[in-house]
């Protein structure tokens, strides 16, 4: 059946395409090992049992998606969570209780001016039932507030299959956390994200708001269509980005553990 | 276990020569393995994790390369099994998204015929990954394996002929 002469053109081949992965490991860049990455995956608990990691990875190019805006969680100055030290405990399941993570698209910006974020200046306001206005600082240490009116939970974390803090980004040494959305929920977390991608009505402004217990963290303008096929990265802060501890607690907090 | 003591700097002595000389090829074979960049990333990133919290057994091996191989390899086929049970439920979808998706792969990697590779019997496709891969001899393999000469002969040959009937004949070229 098989003759020499197909086993040998099996092998040309086989070499042939051996030679393009090696090419194409060649183009990756090599990422920095940490022994410590937190890797936290969430098919263990949840309401969705026997969810697993990225089981049909289609687009395996990390997009950069949510690059984002101005720091909003404050680092340098009078940053309440500082390091203790710098061997920094492995962080135990911490965090604060259950954490619910968001993907909801924005429906208006209001600036209000000046408030301190103590008192949500924008609770009062009235927003369709579905909708809901949410007070947002993108800028720590500015004193500028905006009120954002915030359309239906696009997808949430319990669409995730993954969520981790790592180092990567653009700069290759920033702390980001990196979200996959898991397959079966793909299509629908596409069609949110294409929605502002085209700036469809339900989703006006082109901008998504990642909020984090009634807090938004970010509301970035989203640039890339099908971002749900891809892992995508949430990117968060100015010059600084996140910190490693940062960048943990987001994860433990969309963890919700 | 607890995660020791440890300065910002990795002190495994030729952990990071190790890290930085294999990666790509554990990546590769990992992706040969799983078809996923994403997952063989995660794959090689816990291989090499798994290498350097033991590195004191690791570090002294003769090639420690070769233990992280046979770590990501089995991790492949582990994520292989739990694969099947449930991407029939995914596959509609994932077909879909497929169509959807504009990222091109690099076509010169030969998805077809990785995917068939893939779709041989567990050790088959290890030791048709590693021979076509890495250039490995027979030896090497069973070495890295962890099995006999003989046996990763027979899984050889049934692969490669496995492959040249489900591939079908290859127009010659040039030879």
């Amino acid at each position: 059946m098989t003759d020499d002469r197909t086993l040998d053109a099996l092998d040309t081949r086989a070499r042939a395409a051996a030679a393009g992965v090696r090419a194409a490991v060649a183009d990756r860049p090599v990422p920095a090992f940490d022994p410590d990455l937190v890797r936290i995956r969430l098919d263990e608990p949840g309401p969705r049992p026997g969810r697993r990691l990225p089981l049909v990875a289609v687009a395996a190019v990390v997009i950069v998606v949510l690059a984002v805006v101005a720091g909003t969680w404050g680092d340098d100055d009078g940053a309440p969570t500082e390091h203790a030290g710098p061997g920094t405990e492995p962080a135990p399941t911490t965090a604060a209780g259950t954490a619910v993570l968001s993907f909801r698209p924005v429906l208006a910006d209001e600036e209000v001016g000046d408030e301190t974020g103590a008192a949500p200046p924008c609770a009062g306001a009235a927003a369709p039932p579905g909708d809901e206005v949410l007070a947002y600082r993108p800028d720590p240490d500015a004193p500028s507030t905006s009120c954002l009116t915030v359309g239906p939970v696009g997808f949430d974390g319990t669409d995730l299959s993954r969520v981790e803090a790592r180092v990567g980004g653009s700069t290759g040494d920033e702390w980001v956390v990196s979200v996959s959305v898991a397959p079966a929920e793909r299509a629908r977390a596409n069609a949110v994200v294409n929605a502002c991608v085209d700036a469809e009505p339900t989703c006006p402004t082109r901008r998504l708001a990642i909020v984090v217990d009634g807090e938004v963290l970010s509301a970035p303008t989203v640039e890339g269509r099908d971002l749900a096929d891809a892992e995508f990265l949430i990117v968060v802060g100015g010059p600084e980005g996140l910190t490693e501890d940062q960048a943990r607690q987001l994860v433990a907090r969309i963890q919700g553990r | 276990m607890t995660t020791d003591d440890r300065s910002a700097v990795p002190t495994r002595p030729g952990f990071d020569e190790l890290y930085a000389s294999d990666w790509r090829a554990v990546l590769a074979l990992a992706w040969t393995l799983t078809g996923s960049w994403t997952t063989a990333e995660e794959l090689a990133q816990d291989a090499f994790l798994d290498a350097y919290r033991r590195w004191d057994h690791v570090g002294d091996l003769d090639k420690p390369g070769a233990w992280v191989r046979r770590a990501v390899a089995n991790r492949a086929v582990s994520h292989r099994r739990h694969l099947r049970v449930v991407e029939v439920g995914t596959a509609r979808l994932a077909a879909e998204a497929h169509q959807a998706s504009t990222v091109a792969a690099p076509t010169a990697t030969d998805p077809t015929f990785w995917a068939a590779v893939r779709a041989l019997p567990e050790r088959q496709a290890q030791c048709v990954a590693l021979h076509y891969l890495e250039d490995m001899g027979i030896d090497d393999i069973a070495v890295l394996l962890d099995c006999r000469p003989s046996t990763v002969r027979v899984h050889l040959s049934r692969g490669r002929r496995t492959l040249a009937r489900t591939l079908g004949p290859v127009p010659e070229e040039g030879a």
